[in-house]
């Protein structure tokens, strides 16, 4: 289960609503304690396009995205492609796996990464990245730790990617009633997501965020608006959508 | 063919399945048809818990959107969430008699014509990761040997779950589970697209993106990804 500590630090995040990057300095060193790392970042995207939010050994973190993408290896991209966990515990044992990555990173004084999909189905909104100076894995509570700051990011990933923080929100306050994390919505939601994305003719990332804009706009649970698009009594590119 | 034949079919395609590459959703969709038929039971399904104890539909076995929704009816209150909480199974559970202790569950699941429902755990070693979900038309109760084949089939989907392709070390369970719901959302929103795209039911859906997984020898979470991303499904002959 969730520790007490994670589950503070995901309730931060969610809160966080359009302000900033919704995870304050002390909610990331609460995390990073937490996960037992000494840095945690988030990259969505790569190149000129990517953001990389990064909390911690900053500097660290923000090489070791660029490097991901200047060398095209390590563990962040073998985690983007295969759209699972990857955790290294020992980069020193990994210097075949990545040959140019993990010298780079030992001498950054990296010595343990663990990198999450940041993803809902389909839609990949990038990675988590943890690391730490000393070597040893993830405990199993750790892991289930980081899976759900992951689950948490994705979200707020997905409202800055698709530009919906840029909207004005009625209040100043972001949704939070229904804004909870992707694996807990319903499979309707995850169909009109798909079906949203066809009528739209937008991304499936895109999709998810109107249907939640919807939602929040007509002071409706998502779950009841997911399901008036799968039985087809409402299409989001219909009039007064 | 006898009972026992039909198990010995299922344990080998199982079997079969697990040393090769396979997909995770599909091997769980096969064995809740197996269950049906090996069983005698009227419908099936298995739930995974995420991270935070949360139950999630995972596989049944017929992608009905009203079956779907007994199971996600469960992720409040149901015969599966007591399986998982207690790691006990729940057997021969009458509907009627029961109706108390899962109102909402109970009331669904009798509009479908269930009057029994059963729950058997997924189990790895200390650890409940989920629940084997059956449902009962008629009076006849589940006889021991049936719930012990049950166990057994819950068992094998167990190991397939753990032994998904991606992950190298065996142990991580939470990150095993992650990946399966993750597989199972990418269905759903290929569903979405294909029901949006073609003007058919999301049920209708999944029939077509199983065949077409099936056809061309895909996985069918990789072609669902492929296909939630705008991919249009003729052209996708490999993934």
């Amino acid at each position: 289960m969730l520790s007490d500590q994670m589950a503070a630090v995901i309730a931060l995040v969610g809160g966080g609503g359009d302000k900033g990057v919704g995870l304050s300095v002390a909610a990331a060193g609460a995390a990073a304690a937490a996960l037992g790392v000494d840095g945690i970042c988030a990259g969505v995207g790569t190149g000129p396009e990517g953001v990389v939010l990064a909390w911690g050994r900053e500097e660290t973190s923000t090489a070791l995205e660029e490097a991901a993408f200047t060398l095209g290896e390590g563990p962040g991209r073998d985690c983007m492609a295969a759209g699972v966990p990857v955790l290294v515990d020992d980069l020193s044992g990994a210097m075949a796996r990545w040959p140019v990555f993990a010298p780079f990173a030992m001498d950054l004084g990296v010595r343990a990464i663990f990198a999450l999909p940041l993803r809902i189905g389909a839609i990949s909104v990038g990675t988590l990245l943890a690391h730490r100076g000393s070597p040893g894995s993830l405990r199993g509570g750790q892991l289930i730790d980081a899976l759900a700051l992951a689950d948490a990011l994705t979200m707020l990933l997905l409202r800055r990617a698709t530009r919906e923080s840029a909207r004005p929100t009625a209040g100043g306050e972001g949704p939070s009633a229904g804004w909870a994390a992707p694996v807990t919505h319903r499979l309707e939601v995850h169909q009109a997501t798909g079906m949203v994305s066809v009528q739209l003719g937008v991304s499936l990332a895109e999709a998810l965020v109107r249907l939640r804009a919807y939602a929040y706009a007509n002071d409706r649970s998502l779950n009841e608006v997911a399901a008036d698009v799968v039985s087809r009594r409402l299409r989001l590119d219909g009039p007064g959508s | 063919m006898s009972r026992e034949r039909a198990l010995t079919e299922a344990l080998v395609e199982a079997a079969d399945t697990l040393v090769d590459d396979f997909d995770v959703i599909d091997f769980l969709h096969t064995l809740a048809k197996r269950c049906v038929q090996l069983l005698g039971v009227d419908a099936a399904g298995l739930m995974l818990a995420d991270q935070s104890g949360v139950l999630h539909a995972s596989a049944a076995s017929s992608e009905n959107a009203r079956l779907m929704e007994l199971f996600e009816l469960q992720a409040d209150a149901g015969p599966c969430l007591d399986c998982y909480r207690t790691a006990t199974p729940v057997v021969n559970a009458d509907l009627d008699t029961n109706a108390h202790h899962w109102p909402q569950f109970a009331e669904a699941a009798r509009a479908h014509g269930f009057v029994s429902v059963h729950a058997l755990p997924l189990r790895l070693r200390e650890t409940v990761i989920g629940a084997l979900n059956l449902f009962c038309s008629g009076p006849e109760p589940l006889g021991e040997d049936d719930v012990r084949i049950g166990q057994a089939l819950a068992d094998v989907a167990t190991i397939g779950i753990l032994a998904q392709r991606g992950l190298e070390q065996a142990d991580l369970i939470a990150a095993q589970l992650q990946t399966a719901l993750n597989s199972r959302i990418a269905i759903e929103q290929a569903k979405g697209v294909l029901a949006e795209r073609h003007a058919i039911s999301v049920d209708e859906a999944f029939v077509v993106l199983r065949r077409h997984a099936r056809d061309n020898n895909l996985h069918l979470s990789d072609l669902a990804r492929a296909v939630a991303n705008g991919a249009p499904l003729a052209q996708i002959s490999e993934v």
